[in-house]
């Protein structure tokens, strides 16, 4: 479906990663946000704030991420595209009510500008340390989407990305940017509003006597009920059956998780989104994604006047993990180098997919900046040389 | 001897007359129902429901005036109240 | 049996209540089933759109409510149902939003979300079941226990000064506060 033309600045415009992230928003058809300001995602609120009125819809700040989180669940359930952007600190407050909206299949983005951690750690500067958390930081077993962009232009695609990947799964999806993604201002050309392709929500086409509210349909995924229709139905964070209601027992439990995660595992290869340069054959493949991508590209560029074959394999979709390319790759290739801003993170997910097939190393970074390219071509010599 | 006084015209006044219906199988046993009751209507009886619990019967079924609180004040929604007949007209008018 | 099943679904409430989750899970004698029937009853008295009424309900004994009343209805989680139903409320102005649930998921974990949307004189009803302790969980203390009464996490009495609700409600901006 095509997107409402009112949210869409069409134009070639000069902004940074926030700008752009909350212009993808509107783009998207978002018109609830929830947030509470966090440095360095608060000019995603911001912007919101003052382009909202013009647009229609709601903008409000909450009193804290926890209510902010949840108050986006409200607003999706009550039928509007919904998103909350945040950091660390904050993102770490949202991990109740991300369980929420994961079990109760509400579709809502979130957005990290990741940046230096643990803790209140580096306000304004970058850091790519979340991305364990993102996947695992809620209780419970679950799966959820995760993208990343490298550029202003990837902050306003990749958002409408998220948008229609949460309508379509029922899932929490969250756009892992980070500081220097989100401050860094350069050219981003919205499309005429016709160009930008939507999912529509998923609403059922039962009556209310024939409703159940996670049966799910062929992909899993069950469809949504408006609310004030007359449908009446029940929803909860409590282990649930088909109707809704709660069951306490182990035969309820078991199916439900299966396909919380099925419904993204499953369908997997539909939504992992990889960008990959001379892979096949490589003796050394960089892996990387968001900032830290772009600064692979000197080094690799370095290293292949160095006569070094080297791939790069550049993760937009973060989770789910791209287990069955990594792997494929790993048959026919010595080492990964995985270039990361952190003391190791995807990096395992990398090791865990090669199966010992090739080598794994590590190029990381406490945070705080961007790796030396120097570094990361090191590394890829080191590899290379093993 | 009650401490509670009879109006002259209580054998004159015409109240509404209700029929309490119990759903012995939802009941509890908490006795508010009979606790409530203004004109003493109900009691809990001896019997067991399927879960063990003694639910009320109406012991005075005649006395009943519909006021409805049984229905209002149990928790379990075990407790009904039928009209069974209203007055022609106004109580008080008939006093005088 | 038939005759029983009849009776059943002649009870006034039928059409607000969850039949098919009848009886519920609250003790004998627990007074949330009553006002679980005077709010019933209200929605019948003021005759609201069922259509068009939503329950949100947090953690803890009342907030099971949602799971009984007959409406969309929300289950969220502890001290959230607030901001959930702020979130409701922006999004569906037309609906009447109810939140249903305990003093300790209301004003304990919930109590910055609850003095907040009283600032905000959001326009929600918010009912607070009020027994003085956390239930659901054992009869641990909570901000609305008696000072000197007994708690299964105050064993030796409560030293703590209880919240006057309604005062801490009117006092945030709250636009109509009642007991």
């Amino acid at each position: 479906m095509k997107t409402n033309p009112s949210g869409v600045l069409t134009g070639s415009h000069y902004i940074d990663g926030d700008h752009a992230c909350a212009e993808g928003a509107l783009a998207a058809g978002c018109r609830f946000f929830g947030g509470y300001p966090i440095t360095p995602s608060t000019e995603i609120a911001e912007r919101f704030a003052e382009r909202i009125p013009l647009v229609g819809g709601v903008f409000i700040q909450m009193e804290d991420e926890m209510a902010s989180m949840i108050a986006i669940i409200g607003a999706s359930w009550g039928g509007m595209k919904a998103m909350t952007c945040t950091s660390g600190p904050g993102f770490s407050l949202m991990m109740e009510n991300i369980g929420l909206a994961v079990m109760m299949e509400t579709p809502v983005v979130v957005v990290n500008v990741q940046r230096g951690g643990p803790s209140t750690g580096l306000p304004t500067l970058t850091g790519q340390a979340d991305l364990m958390q993102v996947r695992f930081g809620s209780h419970g077993d679950y799966e959820i989407i995760a993208l990343c962009p490298q550029s202003p232009q990837e902050c306003f695609d990749y958002t409408i990305d998220c948008f229609n990947l949460a309508e379509k799964y029922r899932v929490p999806v969250f756009l892992m940017m980070d500081e220097c993604v989100g401050h860094m201002t350069e050219k981003v050309i919205i499309p005429p509003a016709d160009a930008i392709e939507l999912e529509p929500r998923r609403y059922t086409t039962l009556p209310p006597e024939e409703y159940l509210p996670y049966r799910p349909e062929a992909d899993l995924v069950p469809a949504l009920a408006p609310v004030g229709k007359g449908y009446k139905f029940h929803t909860t964070g409590l282990t649930h059956d088909e109707r809704g209601y709660p069951v306490m027992s182990e035969h309820c439990q078991g199916p439900l998780v299966r396909r919380l995660m099925d419904k993204i595992a499953l369908n997997a290869d539909k939504i992992i989104r990889l960008e990959e340069e001379l892979t096949e054959g490589a003796d050394v493949i960089v892996v990387s994604f968001g900032i830290s991508a772009r600064v692979c590209v000197p080094a690799i560029r370095q290293a292949r006047q160095d006569g070094l074959k080297v791939g790069f394999l550049r993760l937009i979709t973060l989770w789910p993990f791209a287990e069955k390319r990594v792997r494929e790759l790993a048959r026919n290739t010595k080492a990964f180098v995985v270039v990361e801003i952190n003391y190791g993170q995807m990096v395992r997910e990398v090791e865990r997919a090669a199966r010992g097939q090739a080598e794994v190393y590590l190029c990381g970074h406490g945070g705080g900046g961007v790796h030396d390219p120097r570094q990361i071509y090191q590394t890829i010599k080191e590899a290379a040389a093993k | 001897m009650s401490p509670i006084r009879k109006a002259f015209d209580a054998e004159d006044v015409v109240t509404t007359t209700g029929a309490v219906e119990i759903l012995r199988e939802r009941c509890k046993g908490c006795g508010f129902c009979v606790e409530y009751c203004p004109r003493d209507v109900l009691e809990m009886s001896t019997d067991f429901n399927r879960k063990g619990y003694h639910p009320p019967y109406s012991r005075h079924p005649e006395l009943c005036v519909a006021c409805g609180f049984c229905e209002m004040i149990c928790p379990e929604f075990a407790i009904y109240i039928v009209v069974t007949s209203v007055p022609p007209e106004p109580a008080a008018a008939k006093a005088h | 049996m038939t005759d029983a099943l009849a009776t059943e679904h002649a009870h006034p409430m039928t059409r607000l209540l969850r039949m098919d989750r009848m009886p519920h899970i609250w003790c004998p004698s627990c007074g949330i089933g009553s006002a679980v029937s005077a709010f019933a009853a209200a929605l019948e008295k003021a005759e609201k759109d069922l259509n068009k009424v939503s329950i949100v309900s947090g953690i803890g004994c009342s907030g099971r409510v949602a799971g009984y009343l007959k409406l969309d209805s929300f289950h969220t989680t502890h001290g959230r149902a607030i901001p959930f139903a702020t979130g409701l409320k922006l999004a569906r102005p037309d609906l009447e939003v109810v939140v249903f649930s305990g003093d300790g998921d209301l004003f304990s974990i919930g109590g910055n979300h609850f003095i907040h949307a009283a600032r905000r004189n959001i326009d929600i009803l918010v009912i607070c079941v009020n027994n003085f302790n956390y239930a659901m969980t054992g009869g641990q203390v909570a901000p609305t226990t008696p000072c000197l009464a007994n708690a299964s996490t105050m064993p030796h009495g409560n030293f703590e000064h209880p919240f006057n609700l309604p005062f801490l409600a009117a006092s945030c901006g709250s636009s109509y506060v009642a007991r």
